[in-house]
């Protein structure tokens, strides 16, 4: 059902509803017409500025991993009781001190965990929220009506860069949430500012816990989130790789599509249509494929092999980030597709259906004994969907994904892969190392937590969108200046591409000895040389760069080379980089920069 | 050898490395992750711990993931600089652990530990009985050694953590002495259903011997390395000891069911073409073959070795072997194929496996529970899948404890 207030499908595949609102998800999360007109504003006294999650470290670290502060489904069975237990679907946040109660309650079920407060920062969100009142709990307005309420209830989930600190009762305690984050591969603890407040973390005089009225529970589609959070990832990754955008001369086709996932203005983004990613703008503003399974999708050429495409992303998004073993979670995921793919062919007409029929015997020969290689299966499949259905078979990991070469794979082909796998692991199952700094972290957070929001029509915004990570491809495209040369030579150098480089010595006139020893050349001169310069082969560098993995510290590091820091920097750290004027990254971040660098770069 | 042949061949070795990486959040239990936290530096109590938080007793079946956890746990003892040792099995093992980990991975097999660890407590050699009569391995003397008061025992204060795999498999002599020697902090990871010596230990043997409280015994009870229908599979070959109780199998897993492939003489050859073929799908992926018996063995060893690479994607794959003293430099961080002999697999971990020529195995006339347990003990190698060969119409004993159930079991002949 599409209304004005409610862009829905038609809406989206118009362009109408973000371009209407702005950055996307503004217009589709705009409250309905039956939303009662607020009481003024100073009815309410002051907006509270920062307001606190009660929790423990475990449920903290995942969150972290998730992107996202979650509502209590979004843990699955890896929950440690919290405040989050008593408002299913929603967030209670402290605007003030907590009681001693709520923090107690976050520790009860068992000794190794720690209290801790998540401080988020909410000043540009706003929307309906609820709120403890005499005998119930009332909707309001965040942030103009809450006035001094100790409580909100916010809808889950938000975005993990809106945490801005997180507030332990000792130093010990920090430690060893420290400590047992360094034990997880996907934890981004270093991201955030941690602290030790013992006085801050609870009042003996708070608030009673658990509320005597909770608001209603409701649910949230934390799979199809999770799944977007992992499309968005791997297409980043993708786009630092798209060797035609440095070249100008290619077809940048990662890099449209990781343009139109981030921000899904247009219907069918420019450079997608006719390809198999055409349909990302529209999942990535509704969670779900555009046409439901089994109906034709109108109006789109070759919309068959497409439908079936995002069918099976939908297929994988069910349960994306679900808590579980990732090598069990693969198979699940695989063996839900080939029941998918059984489902879908007795919809399809012949042709179609005989050639799908004959790709899911040979995915499940896959997992038999087959007598088979990946070049033959690409022999007999030359279309994207297959393909990348093939590669979801073969390979495990997104990780997997990225390494993986082969001459006969198409830049389609490996878009549609990418996604697919992104899919299937979800945000959630990414390791650090593919998941960009904290910048490209904050803006898939921030995404995630938007689509949510959009998905479950809450009406609640969370302001300003976080800007698209620039791709490697696309920071070094154009002609190059100064700045682009010394970051393409310190990712040269950190990658070893040595036989990209070459050193140019400028000398003044003069008589020059050279002497040839075993351990090299040295050429001998009277005074200085004018200038020494490394270069960069620049077709030699985008090869390399298109077939290289990259870890997401030294990316980060190059990418900090490129941009200017404060664009790098995730929002709630500019603020406060703004406030107190000094550097607030964290150590891992400065590490990172000085290891790139390395003081080597002219 | 210019740069892009340098570096086709860097890649080419990159599509095979296997790491150790670490577990994502989601994919720890809360069991195992208490477990991993208990009296370390940073868990409950930290340093002054109370004597019974440092010593942990993990039971769990097959797939519950205790290696994982074992390597965990040393790799946190690693990060909060606390001195520790990891002790394993054999030597396969110690391989297999150091290559996932890294060369700062402090680890050894137990009875070379326990044999320096004698000499610098005792000042004495490390007794042992006469050599067995196939081999020149000599067993310890466990009742010589036990007379052998220590002259230095440890100061507790600088005991490390002893981590222990398969802890079934030590005998409680072991333990005993551990205790006597000065050692207060164990990490212990067993599953009596898993026992492949004669001088093993029993769940309450541990417990008696590091004075744990069967109250405190963390026991993992979900399985998290395999697939529904190979935990279903491994089920069908548990014995039954409730002092450890098989993992509940995980209820909505679905992979591959095991198959059980009947294969002509002359059909040999395909079919190790084929497993050549599952790792040049995957050259990541490592498939165990699991035989018999030495001459079962060799027999695929060669026959694999001999297959054709023309039209293989990645070249011919590692394929190696190891068995008594024959301990070449078998890579666990890399795909291939390694044949072993059944006794050789304990505690390894493939993503496939393959129980080479079953109708081969000796079966005991009186006791079968023997070769179910083996067969529990080697289906539960698996990661992905498993797939039974036998040649077609020979029938023996072991076809007994073969389940039939097709959900189980998917029988077929290679045609």
């Amino acid at each position: 059902m599409t209304t004005p207030e409610q862009p829905g499908l038609l809406g989206i595949l118009s362009g109408r509803g973000p371009r209407d609102g702005g950055a996307a998800g503004r217009a589709v999360s705009q409250p309905g017409p039956a939303e009662p007109a607020p009481p003024p504003a100073a009815a309410f006294g002051a907006v509270p500025e920062r307001c606190c999650l009660v929790t423990n470290h475990l449920n903290l670290l995942y969150m972290l991993a998730a992107g996202l502060v979650l509502p209590r489904s979004g843990f699955g069975e890896k929950y440690y009781r919290d405040t989050l237990e008593s408002c299913p679907g929603w967030i209670p946040l402290f605007t003030g001190r907590p009681g001693r109660a709520a923090v107690d309650h976050s520790i009860a079920e068992a000794a190794h965990l720690k209290p801790c407060q998540v401080v988020v920062s909410l000043p540009d969100c706003g929307g309906p929220v609820m709120v403890p009142v005499a005998g119930g709990v009332e909707k309001r307005r965040w942030p103009h009506e809450v006035g001094d309420a100790p409580l909100i209830f916010v809808p889950a989930p938000l975005p993990a860069s809106a945490v801005e600190e997180i507030r332990f009762g000792s130093l010990d305690d920090a430690r060893a949430c420290e400590a047992d984050a360094l034990d997880y591969g996907n934890v981004p603890l270093a991201n955030f500012e941690t602290r030790a407040d013992r006085k801050r973390l609870a009042v003996a005089a708070g608030p009673p816990w658990p509320p005597t009225h909770v608001p209603p529970e409701r649910s949230a589609r934390l799979g199809a989130v999770q799944a977007a959070g992992g499309m968005l990832a791997m297409l980043r990754l993708l786009a630092n790789r798209d060797r035609g955008e440095i070249l100008e001369g290619g077809e940048p086709l990662a890099l449209a599509a990781c343009r139109a996932a981030f921000d899904p203005v247009e219907a069918v983004a420019p450079g997608l249509s006719g390809t198999v990613a055409a349909e990302l703008t529209a999942w990535m503003r509704t969670g779900l494929s555009p046409a439901p399974p089994g109906a034709a999708l109108p109006g789109i050429d070759g919309g068959g092999a497409r439908r079936l495409f995002w069918g099976a992303v939908d297929t994988l998004a069910e349960r994306a980030g679900a808590a579980g073993a990732g090598a069990a979670a693969v198979d699940d995921a695989n063996a839900r597709l080939l029941d998918y793919l059984d489902r879908e062919s007795s919809h399809l007409d012949e042709p179609l259906r005989k050639h799908v029929v004959e790709l899911r015997e040979k995915l499940e020969s896959l997992t038999g004994l087959a007598d088979l290689t990946a070049s033959d299966l690409f022999d007999r499949f030359s279309t994207p969907f297959p393909r990348a259905l093939c590669l979801l078979f073969l390979r495990k990991t997104c990780a997997e994904l990225m390494e993986y070469e082969h001459e006969a794979l198409t830049a389609e082909d490996r878009l549609a892969a990418a996604l697919l796998f992104g899919a299937r692991a979800g945000w959630l199952a990414l390791p650090l190392s593919l998941r960009g700094g904290a910048a490209a972290s904050a803006a898939v957070s921030h995404r995630m937590a938007a689509l949510s929001h959009r998905l479950a029509d809450t009406g609640f915004e969370l302001g300003p969108v976080p800007a698209r990570p620039k791709a490697l491809a696309e920071l070094f495209a154009g002609e190059w200046n100064a700045r682009q040369r010394r970051a393409a030579v310190a990712l040269a150098r950190k990658q070893k591409w040595t036989d990209c480089l070459q050193t140019r010595v400028r000398l003044g006139p003069g008589d020059y000895v050279l002497k040839v020893g075993r351990g090299g050349t040295e050429i001998v001169f009277p005074g200085e040389a004018r200038a020494i310069e490394t270069e960069v082969d620049r077709p030699r560098f985008a090869t390399l760069l298109a077939a290289a993995s990259i870890d997401s510290e030294h990316e980060a590091a190059v990418i900090g080379m490129l941009e200017d820091e404060a664009a790098t920097a995730p929002r709630g750290r500019r603020r406060n980089d703004r406030r107190r004027g000094g550097d607030r990254r964290t150590g891992n971040s400065r590490r990172a920069a000085s290891r790139v660098s390395g003081g080597r770069v002219p | 050898m210019d740069r892009e042949r340098e570096r086709e061949i860097v890649r080419a070795l990159a599509a095979r490395r296997r790491t150790f990486e670490l577990p994502g959040i989601h994919e720890l239990s809360k069991d195992a992750e208490l477990a991993v936290r208990r009296g370390t530096g940073a868990g409950p109590g930290g340093p002054g711990n109370a004597p019974k938080e440092e010593r942990t007793l993990i039971i769990g079946g097959p797939g519950t993931g205790k290696t994982v956890l074992c390597l965990h746990r040393a790799g946190r003892h690693r990060r909060l600089k606390e001195h520790y040792r990891f002790l394993v099995w054999n030597h396969l093992l110690h391989r297999a652990s150091r290559q996932l980990c890294g060369e700062a991975l402090a680890g050894e097999t137990w009875e070379s530990w326990f044999d320096r660890v004698f000499r610098e407590r005792t000042g004495r050699a490390l007794p042992r009985e006469p050599a067995e009569e196939d081999g020149d391995y000599r067993p310890i003397d466990w009742e010589a050694v036990q007379r052998c008061a220590p002259t230095r025992p440890l100061v507790s204060a600088y005991a490390p953590w002893l981590v222990i795999d398969e802890g079934q498999d030590m005998p409680p002599q072991f333990y005993r002495m551990l205790v006597e020697f000065g050692f207060t902090r164990f990490f212990v990871a067993a599953d009596q259903n898993q026992q492949i010596t004669e001088r093993h230990s029993s769940r309450r043997d541990i417990e008696t011997e590091l004075d744990i409280d069967t109250g405190d015994v963390i026991i993992l009870r979900c399985n998290y390395r395999n697939s529904t229908p190979v935990a279903k599979l491994a089920l069908a070959f548990h014995t039954g000891d409730p002092a450890s109780p098989p993992p509940d199998p995980p209820i909505d897993r679905p992979g591959p069911v095991p198959l059980l492939l009947s294969y002509a003489p002359d059909r040999f050859p395909d079919i190790c073409r084929r497993l050549v073929r599952l790792v040049d799908q995957n050259p990541r992926r490592l498939v165990g073959v699991i035989a018999p018996d030495n001459e079962t063995r060799e027999r695929y060893l060669e026959q694999l070795r001999g297959v054709d690479e023309a039209g293989l994607d990645h070249g011919a794959p590692v394929i190696e072997t190891f068995y008594g003293n024959h301990r070449p430099d078998v890579r666990f961080d890399e795909g291939g194929i390694l044949v072993i002999n059944a006794q050789a697999c304990k505690g390894l971990e493939f993503d496939v496996v393959v129980l080479a020529d079953i109708d081969r195995h000796h079966v005991s006339p009186t006791d079968l529970d023997a070769v179910r347990k083996r067969f529990y003990v080697m289906v539960a190698r698996a990661r992905e899948r498993v797939i039974l060969l036998k040649q077609r119409g020979v029938n023996t004993r072991v076809d007994e404890i073969l389940p039939d159930d097709a959900d189980v079991l998917q029988r077929t002949d290679l045609e």
